[in-house]
């Protein structure tokens, strides 16, 4: 990394390229991929890097369009309008990234389409105002594909308005790279935490819902950083935080042992 | 008296021959779970399902003790096979629980790292896969060599034990891993096979122990092969395994340490050689149902009933249509066989008016009360024109408008109590394979609880909003998929629907895969949002032919993925109380669930229905 300012990213890949081509000719981007591999940091990267500010909006279930967009808001006795965190992106033409998009309403899809397209422009019901998106403004928006989602899949007309790009867990030396960055470890934990992890991932789907992300890697490599026991930090933040069933989380820790010559 | 002292005496001398510690012992059963989550996260094949291994009998340079103690001695093997690995019952090597619980956490490390497929042979394979799973896992180093130098202790002490050369180049390889590469090249020719067996090690002689299992199997284990299929056809077809399973030269070994390894004994088992290979099946089936040899405790008492009668083609049920073609997913060759499979609809023969008990008819009544509760739950919708209460975030939104100077026609000001309308399809699938025909307690057996099951489930969600079928399945090889479409998408719950219920009966195998397919495509002519396909099982995907193990699994789990890629959300619900690790490997660890106590089936379908569509 040259320049120390920006949050952390180590590129899997050729996303960064991605990121840029798309940023330059006003294309939105859609990221997928598991819980905890660097979506999020990538993002905040890459707005760094571009020199834009970011909007990060983490979806729920109750999120609406005018949550995204703003509301008035009446205040002794005036009223005031504000924007909503999309809005103000476009003002600026900064970056709005939407987080877990599935999980926000579907009436959202009302302001996302008209801005993901070639219009590129923000419609505001209430103000009556319509905004058209500077050069520098870009939509990203990012989810997590798999079994969970079935019943709340992203629909094809929204996906196909997207580039996109796939992350997965990044390969063992820049998942290395990236922890010992992160927290300073030393290189020989560093990497027994990466077998490790990566020996965890293949159980996914077979005795655990999840796999071990890089967040959670990094949060058992600062654990022992600070101190902690390595047998406990990889209890506490590696395998309790992946199943909640006794047996399972015993048995793992007995690989754990095995693997980090602790007995 | 005379009996009472003989008693006491084998006990004596049993106890004392075996040079077990009883007191230490720890169960296979206790810890199988854990061991199986644990071989995966050593990085041991996904696909394989740990098992017991069989006992194998032998006569081999023994102790005076066990010598006196009985003519036969038994031999646990552990062995990783095509589609399980074998695991000695239980462990008692050590005089100390923890050290034995430490040696089943070992053997599963080590088959994790044991190459089956190498070259070399198997002592070279053997010390690889020590050496790295020493290096994988340094954490493992302590407990290994805790295991190693405390069983060059109890060689020690075996007194039959002659320590010559071969012996102490065994206990140098032991406590010594390292030096494995040096000795190896030293003596190329070093072949400690015939010597006392070391439980730390790979098998030496996998080959038979698959030739012992395959046989024993089939009189003892019939856990597998129970389900509706046949002692004797099975022999047969295992048989024709043999020649196959020679390859597998690949295994581990634990063993009880009074026993030596011989194999003279395991000629006379091997009884399936004096049977000949008969293709056709209804001849099979004759012999059949004289032979239904059952031993052991373990085995359930649905599997002592066997119907293995083929009735007659003006017996069976009708067929309504014989030509649907599907393809089957073979995962040798990874390749998907078009057309490979035929399914036929069916229908029962004899359709009698159903005789559901009173007390059943009255639980159904109560749940369709309850799923019309449900259906009924009512929800806000917000932002209506008209309503019974007025939605102030609209009105507060409108103020402010207003206010601003704005005056917009936004007269949706009320909110409204209505039904939640969701749009979902769901396809119950129910296996009737002749396993079903087995009991589950006094008076049920597997095929009364489905149709219960079924018979509650259609009366639960005729009283929601939801579309949904019900079709059962079995399978007489690839070309006779057998498929009753109990109810349609279209068809409304009726009394017709209900004697068809009730007038169902098991027969044949389960081939899964091909029956998830059709199911899959009469989904995706839904027009619906959601669809949901639950299947309802008693077993592992099977038939008569290669459709079994490993190949029916992987079969049904690309048949679950097919549907997955199609929207369609596969969810199985499963009565076999076997350890069922195949399950997570076909349905993915959120999309299964075992219910302990069969009968509670018919109880549980709706509930889980309603809470998996929430």
């Amino acid at each position: 990394m040259s320049d120390n300012s920006l949050p952390l990213y180590i590129p899997q890949s050729n996303e960064v390229e991605v990121f840029e081509t798309a940023f330059k000719n006003q294309l939105p981007l859609m990221l997928k991929g598991p819980t905890g591999c660097g979506k999020t940091r990538f993002v905040a990267h890459m707005a760094e890097k571009l020199g834009r500010p970011l909007y990060t909006v983490a979806c729920h279930d109750d999120l609406t369009a005018a949550d995204l967009v703003g509301r008035y808001l009446i205040e002794g006795g005036q009223t005031v309008w504000r924007d909503g965190p999309l809005t103000r992106a476009v003002r600026e033409g900064g970056i709005c990234y939407l987080d877990e998009v599935v999980e926000a309403r579907k009436d959202t899809t009302v302001v996302i389409h008209p801005l993901s397209d070639d219009r590129r422009v923000l419609p505001i019901d209430r103000t009556g105002e319509q905004l058209h998106a500077p050069d520098d403004f870009m939509l990203v928006i990012s989810y997590n594909p798999g079994y969970q989602n079935l019943l709340k899949g992203l629909k094809p007309s929204t996906r196909q308005r997207f580039v996109s790009l796939t992350f997965d867990y990044p390969k063992s030396d820049i998942e290395q790279s990236i922890v010992r960055k992160e927290t300073g470890l030393d290189e020989f934990t560093v990497r027994q935490l990466v077998d490790l992890s990566n020996s965890l991932r293949r159980l996914k789907d077979h005795d655990l819902e999840e796999s071990v992300s890089t967040r959670l890697i990094v949060y058992t490599a600062t654990l022992i950083q600070a101190g902690m026991n390595p047998l406990q930090a990889c209890r506490s933040a590696l395998i309790e935080p992946l199943s909640d069933d006794e047996e399972v989380v015993a048995a793992l820790m007995d690989v754990v042992n095995a693997k980090l010559d602790v007995f | 008296m005379e009996e009472f002292v003989g008693q006491l005496w084998h006990k004596y001398i049993t106890k004392a021959a075996s040079m077990e510690f009883p007191d230490a012992q720890v169960e296979l059963n206790d810890v199988r779970h854990t061991l199986s989550v644990q071989f995966r996260a050593f990085g041991g094949d996904l696909a394989l399902e740990l098992k017991d291994s069989l006992n194998k009998n032998w006569k081999g340079k023994r102790n005076f003790l066990s010598r006196l103690a009985s003519s036969e001695q038994k031999l646990e093997l552990a062995s990783i096979g095509h589609n399980n690995l074998y695991l000695p019952k239980n462990m008692a090597i050590y005089p100390d629980k923890e050290l034995n619980k430490r040696a089943y956490l070992w053997l599963v490390a080590l088959a994790a790292s044991y190459q089956p497929d190498a070259e070399a042979n198997w002592l070279k394979k053997n010390c690889d896969a020590v050496s790295q799973t020493l290096k994988k896992f340094p954490g493992l180093r302590k407990i290994y060599h805790a295991l190693a130098t405390q069983h060059v202790k109890i060689r020690e002490h075996i007194k039959t034990l002659k320590a010559d050369a071969t012996e102490m180049t065994i206990r140098e390889l032991l406590c010594n891993p390292e030096s494995a590469k040096t000795i190896l090249e030293e003596n190329p020719d070093f072949d400690p096979r015939q010597a006392f067996p070391v439980p730390l090690w790979c098998d030496p002689f996998p080959v038979e122990a698959e030739r012992i299992k395959s046989s024993l199997k089939d009189t003892i284990d019939s856990s597998d092969h129970a389900k509706g299929e046949k002692g004797k056809k099975l022999n047969i077809r295992k048989k024709g395994e043999y020649t196959s399973d020679i390859d597998e030269k690949d295994g581990l070994m634990a063993f009880r340490l009074e026993s030596i390894f011989s194999w003279t004994e395991f000629i006379p088992v091997d009884r399936t050689a004096d049977e000949d290979e008969e293709d056709n099946a209804s001849m099979a089936a004759e012999d059949i149902d004289k032979i239904s040899v059952v031993r052991g405790a373990e085995t359930k008492a649905g599997k002592l009933k066997f119907d293995l009668d083929l009735p007659g083609s003006d017996q069976d049920d009708i067929t309504i249509n014989e030509g649907i073609k599907l393809p089957e997913w073979d995962y040798r060759k990874s390749l998907l066989q078009k057309d490979y499979c035929r399914l036929h609809l069916m229908e029962p023969r004899r359709i009698d008016s159903h005789a559901f008990s009173s007390k059943l008819r009255e639980r159904a009544k109560r749940l369709k009360a309850q799923f019309e509760f449900l259906a009924m739950q009512k929800q806000w919708l917000r932002g209506q024109p008209d309503g019974s209460e007025i939605d102030l975030e609209r009105f507060i939104l409108r103020r402010a408008d207003e206010l601003n100077g704005q005056v917009k026609q936004d007269d949706n000001l009320y909110m409204e109590l209505r039904q939640n309308l969701r749009s979902l399809s769901c396809l119950l699938l129910a296996d009737l394979s002749l396993s079903t025909d087995s009991y589950v307690s006094n008076d049920s057996r597997v095929i009364d609880i489905i149709k219960d099951s079924l018979y509650l489930f259609s009366e639960a969600l005729s009283a929601t909003q939801d579309r949904f079928a019900i079709g059962g399945f079995s399978s007489k090889r690839r070309d006779m998929v057998r498929y009753y479409p109990i109810k349609t998408f279209d068809e409304n719950q009726s009394e017709a629907i209900r004697n068809k219920i009730s007038s169902l009966s098991p027969g044949y195998y389960t081939r899964m895969g091909t029956a998830i397919r059709h199911a899959t495509n009469l989904l995706e002519v839904e027009s619906t949002e959601t669809k949901l396909l639950l299947l309802l099982s008693d077993g592992k995907p099977n038939d008569i032919d290669l459709y079994e193990g490993r190949y029916g699994i992987e079969d049904t789990k690309h048949a679950v993925h097919e549907a997955f890629t199609k929207g369609i959300r596969v969810f199985c619900v499963t009565i076999d109380d076997e350890d069922n690790n195949y399950l997570p490997y076909i349905f993915g660890s959120a999309n299964y669930i075992k219910v302990k106590r069969a009968t509670e089936l018919p109880e549980k379908l709706p509930k889980l229905y309603s809470l998996l569509t929430k």
